[in-house]
């Protein structure tokens, strides 16, 4: 199979890693109708007929439903033109279908310019990246990510229900709801410190948090690249210095293999591992701060936990400090 | 994480995190759960969901998908006239500025501006 160019490869390699069979690229295909009396299709050229380069995905198979991708690898931000071309494709396939409904879909790498939000959303059209409420550009993966992430929930959805989605702009606003929410995402995620385990999401520090707050403490372990608290419910945190990763617990990343340097109290007094595990097993975490260099975790408001790239420290919180020195 | 108002076909207010907990053990529901978050199909359940407008109102509009981004849009409180509301940051208001009408996102949405509705922006 030959590709116009590298986001149609890219794209294509997406729709069939989420769609499998049924994806197929054409090129120079000729979209003909009988009348260009109409502005939506002023692109067409007499007789009216155009050749365009397609995606074609079968998203289902009963009731057939197809979706046109346009891939758009311009320079800059792809114009009303782009979109408006786009909608008369669409609308011709779907006027002279047998029975088959056509979606439309243009992904552009370079985002949208903002007269294309009303062509799309008068004539149905989703589009790949979003056009948010202020500037932001997503970069080449992050487009890639949304096309995947649409291609699979229309899946699922049309296989619950679909005639809903063909009068505007229901599909345009379906589209929407699942590529909106990575702006969110890439913002929060700049920094890439957290991250979920197995997943290997992205996450953030309030994320953690939810995750890990209200947890015991069942285990702390010194590992070869960093210090590990395992937790109740089969829950694990680990931290190396530069990544903080929390999810489930998996015995073969987390067993003990170095040996950790704890200190204890403000002026870290040395100690070892098994006093301080002594005094924080079965406590629960009530709170949490990220120092950069350590984490630190409040158990049962009485004591604070910190974890380093290679141990940790222990202090009591409650005062006086003298009396309460561990 | 962003407020959404759910009620039901009889008027009556849903708890919104009580029924996503709810609807995702059914997984036919779940059109995506990734890491950019969760979306469930909730289109036959005759539910909608009250939109706040520029004059302080609600509106109610059916909801066909629930979505939990794992990292919302930023939320920010304004009150308009004599009504506070949540709104994304991006929310688009339509002030006067003179004899035009101009849209303004929540974020650049000042005291003292007024809106088409006649409304004052107080914070």
């Amino acid at each position: 199979m030959t590709f116009r160019n590298e986001l149609e490869r890219k794209c294509f390699e997406v729709a069939k890693r989420a769609l499998g069979e049924g994806v197929v690229i054409e090129h120079n295909k000729t979209i003909q109708i009988e009348s260009a009396l109409f502005p939506e299709v002023a692109s067409f050229k007499g007789p009216p007929s155009k050749e365009v380069d397609v995606l074609v995905a079968e998203v289902l198979d009963q009731p057939k439903v197809v979706l046109l991708v346009s891939c758009k690898l311009l320079s800059r931000r792809a114009e009303p033109a782009h979109v408006q071309e786009w909608c008369a494709v669409v609308q011709a396939m779907n006027k002279y279908s047998n029975g088959t409904l056509y979606f439309g879909l243009v992904v552009s790498s370079t985002g949208f310019t903002s007269g294309c939000e009303a062509w799309a959303t008068s004539h149905n059209l989703g589009i790949v990246p979003p056009i948010k409420g202020r500037s932001l550009a997503f970069a080449e993966d992050a487009v890639l990510r949304m096309f995947e992430r649409v291609l699979v929930a229309l899946r699922a959805r049309l296989r619950l229900r679909f005639d809903d989605l063909s009068s505007a702009p229901a599909f345009f606003d379906f589209v929407y709801r699942f590529v909106a929410d990575f702006e969110g995402h890439e913002e929060a995620t700049a920094g890439g410190r957290y991250f979920v385990i197995p997943k290997g999401w992205v996450s953030s520090f309030g994320e953690m948090y939810s995750a890990i707050g209200g947890l015991l403490i069942e285990d702390l372990r010194a590992v070869a690249n960093g210090t590990v608290i395992v937790l109740s419910g089969g829950s694990v945190l680990w931290f190396n210095g530069a990544r903080v990763e929390f999810g489930q617990y998996s015995e073969t990343d987390t067993s003990s293999s170095a040996t950790a340097r704890c200190g204890k109290n403000l002026d870290m007094e040395p100690c070892t591992l098994e006093f301080i595990k002594s005094l924080v097993v079965g406590k629960k975490i009530t709170s949490a701060a990220d120092f950069g260099d350590f984490v630190e975790f409040g158990l049962d408001r009485r004591l604070n936990l910190g974890l380093h790239r290679s141990g940790f420290h222990l202090i009591s919180t409650e005062e006086p400090i003298k009396v309460h020195r561990l | 994480m962003e407020q959404v108002i759910l009620v039901d076909d009889q008027g009556q207010r849903l708890d919104a995190d009580v029924l996503v907990e709810a609807l995702r053990r059914e997984p036919q529901r779940i059109l995506a759960d990734d890491e950019v978050g969760l979306v469930l199909y909730v289109g036959d359940l005759n539910l909608y969901t009250m939109k706040p407008t520029e004059s302080g109102e609600f509106l109610a509009a059916p909801v066909t998908e629930i979505s939990r981004p794992r990292f919302s849009s930023r939320m920010l409180r304004k009150q308009i006239g004599a009504t506070v509301l949540s709104v994304t940051a991006d929310a688009v208001f339509v002030v006067r500025d003179g004899n035009v009408l101009k849209k303004v996102r929540a974020q650049k949405l000042e005291p003292g501006m007024v809106l088409a509705s006649g409304e004052k922006v107080y914070r």
